[in-house]
């Protein structure tokens, strides 16, 4: 089985930058969201205001953007394709990393030919983590998106 | 493929169409009747300041390896079509964009924009598109 490595995020302290090599980050703060589904929001709270005299305004104050990432995560301690952790170990880590402000997610999705790069912070986590060994552990995570000009790694 | 040129968004040179989508509009007025006390008259009056028209797009995208439409992947056109709803570096990201309903013309600010996307190279992205109609309303 191929891994897929299309979406990944990598955490930063956030007084740091993305090196280029991935590889010189802490391993546990790399994760990789294989054959998951990406939802973007991107929603403007604008509303056209029509005065009698035909002046149009825009009231375009706010902005809200995020990504979602669904899907299952499988242990990987015996296969190796990934981060050879439990998915256990991953979720851990993903929530401490992100209980405090002190990290920015660097978001990276390829499809084919084209990546898209985005800074992101941490919005929601949802897991649910069945009991015993093996099997599909589902997740559900919601990241604002913080910045989307952010250059290749 | 559906092939489909009767939307079409226009961002400069490039157009952006809908092939096979499904299109919603909607006018909403904040519209409150207002009655002056029978003391100093009684008119009765209506509060017509805000209104809001809009479009909404539903359908999906898929890659144009033919180059039917644009020639690109479905992710390569929703890439492109998010640098315009957020505004390239020293753009203005509020700028309004022609709409194209058959020969019928809208200009439109982009309001909303969802997709779902599986992680991996695939070429179906589902995508919900608002438009905020700017267009003054003719005799209105």
């Amino acid at each position: 089985m191929n891994a897929d490595t299309n979406v990944r995020i990598v955490f930063i302290p956030r007084t740091e930058e993305l090196p280029n090599d991935i590889s010189s980050v802490d391993p546990t703060r790399v994760f990789y969201f294989p054959h998951c589904t990406v939802y973007r929001e991107f929603k403007k709270d604008l509303n056209l205001i029509q005065l009698p005299t035909m002046t149009l305004g825009l009231d375009l104050y706010m902005c809200q953007d995020e990504i979602r990432v669904v899907g299952n995560w499988y242990d990987d301690h015996q296969t190796l394709l990934y981060d050879g952790r439990t998915v256990d170990e991953r979720v851990r880590h993903l929530e401490n990393l992100n209980v405090t402000g002190d990290y920015i997610g660097y978001f990276r999705w390829y499809s084919g030919s084209d990546v898209e790069n985005l800074k992101v912070k941490v919005h929601t986590l949802n897991s649910d983590i069945p009991p015993g060994e093996g099997g599909a552990h589902t997740y559900n995570f919601q990241f604002m998106i913080i910045d989307w000009t952010v250059a290749p790694a | 493929m559906v092939t489909d040129k009767k939307y079409a968004l226009v961002a400069g040179s490039t157009y952006y169409y809908f092939p096979g989508g499904h299109l919603f509009r909607n006018l909403t007025k904040d519209l409150l009747k207002m009655q002056i006390p029978s003391f100093v008259g009684g008119n009765n009056a209506w509060d017509i300041l805000r209104a809001t028209r809009s479009f909404r797009i539903e359908g999906y995208w898929q890659d144009d390896p033919d180059g039917e439409y644009d020639g690109k992947t479905a992710f390569r056109r929703y890439l492109d079509l998010m640098r315009i709803a957020k505004g390239q570096k020293g753009d203005e990201p509020n700028q309004t964009y022609p709409f194209y309903i058959g020969n019928e013309s809208h200009n439109v600010i982009i309001q909303d924009v969802s997709i779902k996307k599986q992680s991996g190279y695939g070429d179906v992205i589902d995508y919900v598109i608002s438009l905020a109609v700017v267009t003054p309303i003719v005799g209105g």
